[in-house]
């Protein structure tokens, strides 16, 4: 027998108390991967989507929370490309739509003849010729979820398009967009002139420190444009700052609730068994050795409510992003990282929970505990 | 004269809660191989002398030595029960959730670094008390008289050099207990360990080299079967 298998067979004493206890824990971990797993996951929508694109850069006015809600004149698209460094510019104007089956999507105008369009790998139909002002292109998961091929209509907030085309591209967040020519984009959101934000494609952008350089030259010629590089675009975004705050605000509280019922039962667990606590002191364990037995059951509880919370929290995560709301918007994989720190994290739990009652049954005098009934 | 494994040098043992004198001012000493019985009626202080031998409780005043030496705190008493010392209770203190195997392995951590080394030893301990057969049954399944063996095998755990028994018999029929006080005799006559047994039962007193008697914390008699020592 080893430690471990001693304390497993200590935390086997109460199966249904440890397994709720577990149950707590998965649960507590289950939320934590849900929420930063979401958190995440549109972060890196986002990046993959812009990667995919082709995009370097990314202008948007300065001091706005919502980038989506801004307006800039799609002119200054031409004073950026004056700025040396800089290859292509496209504006955009982007929102969020629901489409018919409930189905949420990035919805983007882009300039006729921009780069972007170059980005879009059709598999069915064309794209949109000069001056088809009706025409629109679906991503291929959003075409599939919608049931839609080239030549259906498709209906943008009750007016007709024509979906002349259906794309692939990298990421989820692409593939489920829907792309009009800027000019009927700006009609429908009653935006004539306006964009939310410019893509920006950089010379030679291979060359080391060149994104950042073209960047500092962007920023300084238009102050009251903020810049962000594709790869940290998300990192300084207002809304997703703030929902990155609330998921790991809703994880830290549950893993709180955790380590409270751990605690809660390793107490209830050392007072139960105050006389083997005794009896182990007598046969010359020291408190030390008691003390990491205890901590161990805690840890190894904790690591297995861990493992459990892995599981329904991907599994949930999994399920949740096959919403029609939802899963045009988010990536579903959970990177290693994260499902490392959650072990990380949830052994800590384990060793924070169980350090007080672990103390508490290593200080017990040997002759008060084995008087213990 | 051999130097003593135990001794006591006028151990008191007061407890605050109503002030009772439990042990007065005890002086004795213990050699290896000796096979004492320690004996008196109820509330006597022969369970707080034995508890005092090996350092599970702490005397009010004096000192207790082990080989010759006073353990510094309860850390160095708890090495010294792990590796010299093995004790038997009336009440066997089994650990009611682990097997009868598991219960031998307990007193071996940190003392016996391997795993399967740990569990061949307790198989070999089981053996010499008879409950080989028995190796995978929880504390609850056996009978008394195999708990008891069971404990005996465990407090044999690490070979000890003196064996402190309280009560042991104390919760078994007669015939149960003359083996089981056949058993750690065995013991102590095979392996030269030193036996300290604790009892109120005259007969099983008589049985060993040497009788302590004690009366409201005093020893009131020191006898040996070679003749009286106080």
């Amino acid at each position: 027998m080893r430690l471990t298998g001693m304390a497993l067979s200590n935390l086997a004493r109460r199966p249904l108390r440890s397994a709720l206890t577990m149950l707590g824990i998965a649960v507590a971990v289950g939320s934590f991967i849900v929420m930063v797993g979401l958190s995440q996951g549109i972060e890196r929508a986002w990046v993959t989507d812009l990667r995919a694109r082709g995009t370097h850069i990314l202008a948007g006015q300065k001091g706005v929370v919502n980038r989506l809600n801004t307006s800039l004149d799609e002119s200054l698209g031409r004073e950026m490309e004056r700025v040396e460094g800089v290859g292509a510019v496209a504006g955009e104007l982007g929102d969020l739509m629901i489409l018919e089956e409930d189905q949420t999507t990035v919805s983007a105008g882009w300039p006729m003849g921009c780069y972007l369009w170059s980005a879009l790998h059709l598999t069915e139909g064309r794209l949109p010729s000069p001056g088809e002002a009706d025409a629109a292109l679906l991503g291929e998961a959003a075409a599939e979820a919608l049931h839609k091929k080239a030549g259906d209509v498709l209906l943008l907030q009750g007016r007709r398009f024509t979906l002349v085309g259906v794309f692939r591209m990298n990421g989820v967040m692409g593939n489920s967009a829907v792309v009009i020519p800027l000019g009927a984009m700006q009609d429908l959101m009653q935006r004539p002139g306006k964009v939310t934000g410019f893509n920006i494609r950089v010379d030679r952008p291979e060359a080391s420190g060149r994104v950042a350089e073209v960047k500092r030259r962007l920023q300084a010629a238009f102050p009251a444009l903020v810049f962000a590089e594709s790869d940290t675009v998300a990192d300084d975004d207002s809304i997703l700052k703030l929902f990155r705050a609330i998921s790991w605000s809703v994880s830290a509280a549950a893993l709180l609730i955790a380590l409270v019922v751990m605690l809660n039962t390793l107490l209830m667990s050392v007072l139960e068994r105050t006389r083997d606590v005794g009896v182990l002191s007598a046969v010359g364990w020291t408190s030390g050795r008691i003390l990491r037995m205890f901590v161990l059951e805690g840890t190894l509880l904790a690591l297995m409510g861990g493992i459990a919370g892995l599981l329904f929290g991907s599994t949930g995560l999994h399920w949740l992003l096959r919403l029609p709301r939802l899963r045009g918007l988010f990536e579903t994989s959970l990177s290693g990282t994260l499902l490392l720190q959650v072990l990380l994290v949830t052994a800590l739990l384990g060793i924070l929970g169980s350090l007080y009652p672990a103390w508490r049954a290593s200080r017990l005098s040997a002759m008060d505990a084995l008087k213990y009934e | 004269m051999p130097a003593p494994l135990l001794s006591a040098e006028e151990v008191s043992r007061i407890y605050p809660k109503g002030g009772c004198t439990a042990l007065n001012k005890v002086t004795l000493s213990i050699g290896p191989g000796d096979y004492v019985a320690v004996s008196g009626p109820s509330g006597s202080g022969k369970s707080t002398l034995l508890h005092l031998l090996c350092g599970l409780d702490h005397p009010t005043s004096g000192r207790v030595l082990f080989d010759n030496a006073a353990p510094a705190n309860a850390s160095a008493w708890a090495r010294l029960r792990a590796r010299r010392i093995g004790f038997v209770f009336q009440s066997f203190n089994l650990i009611p959730t682990l097997t009868a195997l598991q219960n031998v392995e307990v007193p071996m951590f940190g003392v016996i670094s391997r795993a399967r080394e740990r569990a061949r030893r307790a198989e070999s301990l089981l053996g010499c008390v008879g409950l080989s057969s028995r190796r995978n049954h929880r504390p609850g399944e056996l009978s008394g008289g195999e708990k008891q063996r069971l404990a005996i095998a465990r407090s044999l755990a690490n070979a000890p050099d003196v064996i402190l028994a309280d009560e042991p018999t104390g919760n078994l029929d007669s015939r149960t207990a003359g083996e089981i006080l056949d058993l750690l005799e065995g013991i102590r006559k095979t392996g030269g360990t030193t036996l300290v047994l604790v009892t109120h039962d005259a007969a099983i007193a008589g049985r060993a080299g040497r009788r302590i008697a004690l009366m409201d914390g005093s020893i009131v008699s020191d006898e040996s079967s070679a003749g009286r020592r106080a």
